[in-house]
């Protein structure tokens, strides 16, 4: 404990948080026992209806919770009111005070204080700009939300959070309600931004891509349980379970003692392989089991192939382009399938 | 509001993020009990002391039946003829764009915002024989002032509003792929509206009516200049209680009041019921 | 905003010509016979003996007694129900609990009892006879007969309309911003003032103009409370009443044009409120 002790406690640490919102309905929050790491960018992933939300605004304190404990910097933050917790709060819809303008929206929190800790209004107005500025959005204080595009509202929602100086960041969907370009550059500018302020962030999406991409660690929850925690290579390559496996990349299952497989899985147990782990060859070059191809989709910078085996499972291979074109692999050519990495699970659990 | 009030088994209410709670609760129920409940549980206890006799006697008269009779049998017929004109209202106002349709939606609030008396008098003056609907009923042979009549003209105005405004907020959020999705089934525009807008907009419709019934049975003002006021012909309830109160007849008062305030309440839940039940059958 | 349908935006919804210019026709004749009508006999009637006789009537002592404790009473009444009525709202429409839709419908009683019988309960309440009666006699206390009755039979008469303003637009609102200013900081007050009330402001200020208008032109309830004294427990439309059962025509409709303008008033602040918030929502987008 004394080693603990030299570590400065978690900005967030949540301890079997369970939050059911209609006896008889199933439990949004099952359980759920998760730790940040000092100024990481975390990411909550999952599908709909999978509590991440629910989880999300817990730590804030908008939801309340059945059972269980919220740590804030090591203090049980379980019964503090949500405008004590001090959280910047990015709502999926930004949520931005429509009567008021972009700059009265950011000096808000600040002017929402007692007028003991208040600021003084020149600091206020030195502090709001300032944060405009960094969002890329000087200039703008004088509009309002109305008159603003998506990412513009969805920036001007994060300096509004970021003007009271919080202890951490939450953000709710962040790039849900954006165009797919806006997205990818919002995104990258997130993680600079978040590079540069070292806050603890954590951020909701249902987005595996830009869970990936942007997220030092990717928490994976469904249906109200953390499934894995780890960063994305490690929830991607060695998931624990089978529903991370699918969740990620696309994976198929396989029946356990098929021959795709190097090593064969216990009876019962669950295999999964994602596409480009499958190799095809020519018939007569090796390793692997007869199949015929279905169907081959061109797919961006890969191609997709619709594999059949002899005994009726259905594969995905992923193969590079030129590789495809070759005659070969066009429909209906019979071909060899192994599985160069599969991932499998003893028992034969829900994905 | 402190987030750790758990979802336990009994809740008073579902814990929330936005604060205040308590004290607007609060307020506004001490304001409504003190308001409304004090005095009219006075009038609860004032009518069920009397001995039943006493209140029979009182509360069914034959004066007191006729006058009934006439107030919510002019009520509910106002109420209909309302209904039908306020749907069509609405229906003008919101899908039509006309010279003058911003000032005839402002207007409709008219009976709203208008003192009762002033309708009242005002009325009296149009319908009375000299004025311009007298002189024009006359030519049919009817008598619209100091008449039945002319009661049942008065509650048309008082009700006008409430069928209107409750249904123009959902006709206009009403989904235009509705009716799209029927002409393009090949149904009539008669037959798109019939079956598909009107019965969206029965749930808000039976709450305009409901609430025009009700206002219509306990109206005054607007009613007393242009009815004839003659008991047992032309009298409204609510001038047989004024006429028991000028008489100290508290009793008799009370116990006509007492069959009114039952007679809201009962149209109020039975206009609430019935809104829900079309809203069930809406959502299907 | 899907569903205004300006003609011609979707042709699958226009209705025939000859149907709609026949709906368009009738409507206006109905509004035109039953809301133009009686305004434009309350001015013709209160200057059919010319401007000089309506000045005199509404310069009367006994009117201007009237007008002032309208105003008196309205005043009092209006400040009270916008207090009662925001609180109400804002615990309706923001949060939910047991007993809410039993707070709807006690909010809108007042609506469905006859003026009369609202009232006939303050009567029975502080009249001699009441359950008070007595108490208030031997403290010398006048409510019955008197102003303090009034202004109690008008709050009742005009509860509702406030809240009935606003709790469908806060509704319609949602409490995202409310949320967000939580996690800011805010507390309850701050939130109130500054976020859900702003963003109501059309619900909340028809309500009042409501509100007034409607306090200032009670008539039933305030009948049967005031007992009809000139000059002391007269208020304007009471005031109408007794013009009128003397026959003094002019001098009843002068005073009721008085009363019809302020209505006429109070739609055209509400027309121009909301084509006010409707621009202000339209812009950008």
């Amino acid at each position: 404990m004394a080693l603990d002790a030299a570590k400065p406690p978690a900005a967030i640490r949540a301890e079997g948080v369970a939050r059911r919102f209609s006896p008889g309905h199933a439990a949004a929050l099952d359980g759920v026992s998760l730790e940040t790491r000092p100024g990481e960018l975390m990411a909550l992933l999952g599908p709909s209806g999978s509590g991440k939300t629910t989880l999300l605004r817990a730590i804030a304190g908008l939801e309340a919770i059945d059972s269980g404990r919220i740590l804030l910097d090591g203090e049980d933050a379980t019964g503090l009111p949500a405008r004590r917790r001090r959280i910047g709060f990015v709502f999926q819809n930004y949520a931005l005070f429509r009567h008021m303008t972009v700059f009265e929206n950011v000096a808000f929190g600040l002017r929402a204080r007692p007028r003991g800790e208040r600021p003084p209004e020149a600091e206020i107005r030195e502090r709001a700009l300032r944060l405009l500025e960094m969002v890329q959005l000087g200039g703008y204080e004088g509009r309002r939300p109305a008159a603003l595009s998506g990412g513009q509202r969805q920036r001007v929602a994060l300096a509004r959070a970021l003007a009271i100086e919080p202890r951490l960041l939450l953000l709710d969907e962040p790039f849900g309600a954006l165009d797919a370009k806006v997205r990818r550059d919002l995104r990258r500018w997130l993680r600079e931004l978040h590079d540069r302020l070292g806050l603890t962030t954590v951020f909701v999406t249902h987005d595996q891509e830009e869970a990936m991409e942007l997220a030092d660690r990717v928490a994976i929850l469904n249906r109200g349980r953390l499934e894995q925690v780890g960063t994305p290579a490690e929830v991607y390559d060695r998931p624990a379970t089978p529903f991370v496996a699918e969740f990620l990349g696309d994976a198929v299952r396989v029946p356990p003692g098929s021959g795709v497989l190097r090593h064969a899985a216990r009876p019962g147990g669950v295999a999964l392989v994602r596409p480009h782990d499958v190799e095809v060859g020519a018939p007569g070059s090796g390793a692997g089991v007869p199949a015929t191809v279905r169907r081959s989709i061109a797919r961006g910078a890969a191609r997709l192939l619709l594999l059949e085996l002899d005994d009726g499972t259905l594969l995905e291979a992923e193969v590079a382009r030129g590789a495809g074109d070759a005659e070969g692999l066009a429909p209906g050519s019979a071909v060899l399938v192994g599985a160069r990495v599969a991932h499998l699970f003893p028992e034969g659990e829900g994905g | 509001m402190s987030a750790s009030v758990t979802a336990r088994a009994f809740r008073f209410r579902r814990p929330s993020a936005v604060p205040g709670f308590a004290p607007a609760f609060g307020v506004a129920a001490t304001g409504i009990t003190l308001l409304v409940l004090v005095p009219l549980a006075a009038l609860a206890f004032r009518a069920a002391g009397q001995s039943w006799a006493e209140f029979a006697a009182a509360a069914f008269s034959p004066r007191a039946l006729a006058a009934y009779r006439l107030s919510f049998g002019a009520s509910a017929l106002a109420a209909l003829v309302n209904l039908v004109v306020g749907l069509l209202l609405a229906w003008v106002l919101v899908r039509y764009r006309f010279p003058g349709r911003r000032l005839a939606d402002a207007l409709i609030d008219l009976p709203f915002a208008l003192p009762t008396a002033v309708a009242g008098v005002a009325l009296t003056a149009i319908c009375a024989p000299d004025g311009l609907a007298g002189r024009f009923a006359a030519g049919f042979g009817i008598k619209l002032a100091f008449t039945p009549t002319g009661v049942f003209v008065a509650l048309l105005f008082i009700g006008l509003p409430y069928v209107v405004r409750t249904v123009q907020p959902v006709l206009a959020d009403l989904e235009p792929e509705l009716e799209e999705a029927a002409a393009l089934l090949g149904a009539s525009r008669w037959r798109a509206v019939t079956r598909v807008v009107l019965p969206a907009l029965a749930p808000a419709a039976a709450a305009g009516l409901a609430l025009a019934f009700a206002r219509a049975v306990g109206e005054y003002g607007s009613v007393i200049f242009i009815a004839g006021n003659m008991p047992m012909v032309s009298e409204i309830a609510p001038l047989l209680i004024v006429v028991q109160l000028e008489e100290y007849d508290y009793g008799a008062a009370t116990a006509i009041a007492a069959v009114m305030l039952a007679a809201s309440l009962l149209l109020l839940a039975i206009g609430a019921v019935l809104q829900r039940r079309l809203e069930r059958e809406e959502a299907r | 905003m899907s569903g205004t349908t300006a003609p011609g935006a979707r042709p699958a919804l226009r209705d025939p010509g000859p149907v709609a210019a026949a709906l368009i026709g009738f409507a206006l004749l109905w509004i035109g016979l039953f809301l133009v009508l009686p305004l434009v006999v309350v001015a013709q009637e209160a200057f059919a003996r010319g401007v000089p006789a309506f000045l005199a009537a509404v310069r009367d002592p006994d009117a201007l007694a009237a007008i002032r404790l309208t105003l008196l009473v309205a005043a009092i009444a209006v400040p009270v129900n916008l207090f009662l009525g925001v609180a109400a709202a804002w615990a309706v429409a923001k949060h939910d609990f047991r007993g809410r839709a039993l707070l709807l419908a006690l909010l809108d009683l007042p609506i469905s009892v006859s003026p009369v019988v609202a009232g006939l309960v303050f009567v029975l309440l502080f009249g001699a006879q009441g359950w008070l009666g007595p108490w208030l006699a031997e403290r010398g206390v006048k409510v019955i007969f008197a102003m303090p009755g009034m202004v109690l039979a008008t709050v009742f008469v005009t509860l509702p309309y406030v809240a009935r303003g606003l709790i469908p637009v806060m509704r319609r609102q949602g409490v995202e911003e409310e949320e967000a200013a939580v996690t800011l900081g805010a507390g309850a007050w701050t939130t109130l003032l500054r976020i859900s009330l702003p963003n109501a402001g059309l619900g909340l200020l028809y309500g009042v103009l409501l509100t007034n208008a409607r306090a200032m032109g009670e008539f039933g309830a305030v009948a049967v409370v005031s007992g009809h004294i000139r000059g002391e427990t007269n208020t304007m439309p009471l005031h109408v009443e007794i013009l009128h059962n003397e026959y003094n025509e002019v001098g009843a409709f002068s005073v009721a044009f008085l009363l019809a303008l302020l209505a006429v008033v109070t739609l055209a602040l509400k027309a121009w409120l909301e084509r006010r918030m409707a621009r202000r929502a339209g812009e950008g987008g």
